[in-house]
């Protein structure tokens, strides 16, 4: 039978563990298919979301990482970028923001369908709430090991990582960003937000908290909480004022160029 | 959605009720040896076999949760119809298998994303190992979209998920002899895809 070259070859051999699915993804899924089907659907709940849901009740905490993969973050921002860029396109700044509405996802219940559940609007009040996604603004728990205020001297002690675990943790936490990006460029801006928590629940000191902000910031104005995404995009400059994802924010929150 | 039980495998026991689905049976018949399988085996063993094929059967990354989920939603609904007469993944593949194609009818034949949005991950320099994987499985995704659907199926299960000419014929409902030529065919594209690519390229 025809074989292929080596060089095909190769790059199947390099491919075949390239595209598996993160925890992440599995309970995201797990997570719609029960709002879908029905508690009961899973016999059992994963080790995974119980821990998720742990991490939901104590609350989530919003801090500034730094990284060692600066050039990897890089990507991961211009990526965002484009993607923001994308929403700030189609974002129309003349366009009264909706009526002001709660907005964000109840960490515990509201992952509902995966990108089915309703978008403001059709959404049931009880699928949004700002304790979610309020997180990255909230006050966090006195135990928390790092505090949202606390002064940029954290970002030091996140900055040496180990390599390995930076490696398969930054591919997880890029695919969910993505996902709240590709959220964001489907018009779906409340899916958007379930990524968000998401990440948020599962990297609350993560690398890409800053683009998490920004992904969120942006759907909140989609979202009409101008409030929320003035708290979103506060603390993105707080913790990266110089990040290209700032501009973004502004233009498609129409945010004023002093603000916060 | 459609109904995207695969080929083959004709109902034989009972469903139960939703929202708890049927438990499915599967082992050697004849020799006594039957397994019990729940809807929980079927996502957690899986789940990541239903991702990826979903990915390599090229649908778009943005619709890729609902893909997965309706992958699932079939499987809840029929897993008391699976007999067991061949595996979970070749009966799973099936279902993946129809659920993409409903996802690329809808999406357009092209993929969403080109292959650019994602290529500067090449000049990537940190760390690494992980990131080159991820790097190759794109630029096969990219390269898979030259092969008819038919071809790719045979292509994926053969050179990813390295199944047998056999069980990739059950997991097909095809012959034998097609899988061959199928994968003969597909092999051939597959390779000069890449000589193409890596042409534009050097440019």
């Amino acid at each position: 039978m025809t074989d292929l070259n080596s060089e095909a070859r190769a790059l199947l051999d390099i491919a075949r563990d390239g595209d598996g699915a993160t925890d992440a993804d599995r309970d995201r899924i797990r997570r719609g298919l029960a709002a879908t089907l029905g508690a009961g659907a899973f016999a059992t709940t994963s080790a995974t979301a119980a821990a998720k849901a742990g991490v939901s009740a104590a609350g989530a905490v919003a801090t500034t990482t730094a990284f060692t993969g600066a050039k990897f973050v890089a990507w991961v921002a211009v990526g965002v970028v484009a993607g923001l860029g994308g929403v700030a396109a189609i974002s129309s700044l003349a366009e009264p923001p909706p009526a002001r509405a709660p907005v964000i996802v109840p960490t515990a219940v509201a992952h509902v369908p995966v990108s089915r559940a309703p978008e403001q609007g059709a959404a049931p009040a009880s699928n949004v709430s700002t304790a979610a996604v309020g997180n990255d603004n909230a006050n966090p728990p006195a135990t928390s090991p790092v505090e949202v205020g606390q002064p940029r001297a954290q970002e030091g002690r996140t900055a040496r990582r180990d390599e390995g675990q930076d490696t398969s943790s930054l591919l997880a936490e890029t695919r969910l960003i993505e996902h709240a990006q590709a959220a964001l460029a489907r018009g779906k801006p409340a899916d958007a937000l379930r990524a968000v928590d998401d990440h948020r629940q599962q990297y609350p000191n993560g690398a890409l908290v800053p683009e998490r902000l920004a992904v969120q910031a942006v759907a909140l104005c989609k979202l009409g909480d101008r409030d929320g995404a003035r708290r979103s995009a506060t603390e993105l400059n707080r913790i990266a004022p110089a990040s290209p994802l700032w501009p973004r924010v502004q233009q498609a929150c129409d945010f004023d160029r002093t603000l916060p | 959605m459609t109904d995207s039980a695969p080929r083959g495998h004709s109902p034989k026991m009972a469903s139960t009720a939703v929202p708890r689905p049927a438990a499915a049976w599967t082992g050697a018949h004849g020799a006594g040896e039957f397994t019990a399988v729940s809807f929980d085996d079927v996502y957690d063993g899986y789940f990541d076999f239903v991702w990826r094929s979903l990915r390599r059967l090229g649908v778009p990354f943005s619709q890729l949760d609902d893909a997965a989920q309706d992958v699932f939603l079939v499987v809840h609904r029929r897993l008391g119809e699976f007999e067991g007469r061949s595996s979970v993944k070749t009966w799973l593949f099936g279902i993946v298998l129809r659920v993409a194609r409903g996802v690329r009818r809808t999406a357009g034949r092209r993929p969403t994303e080109p292959l650019s949005e994602h290529a500067t991950i090449a000049g990537i320099e940190t760390p690494v190992e992980a990131t080159e994987r991820a790097e190759a499985a794109r630029l096969v995704h990219y390269l898979l979209e030259n092969l008819e659907d038919d071809k790719r199926a045979v292509f994926v299960l053969a050179e990813l998920e390295q199944m047998t000419a056999p069980e990739i014929a059950d997991a097909l409902a095809v012959n034998l002899n097609t899988v061959y030529s199928r994968l003969r065919s597909a092999r051939r594209e597959f390779a000069s895809a890449l000589e193409r690519h890596r042409a534009r390229s050097r440019k």
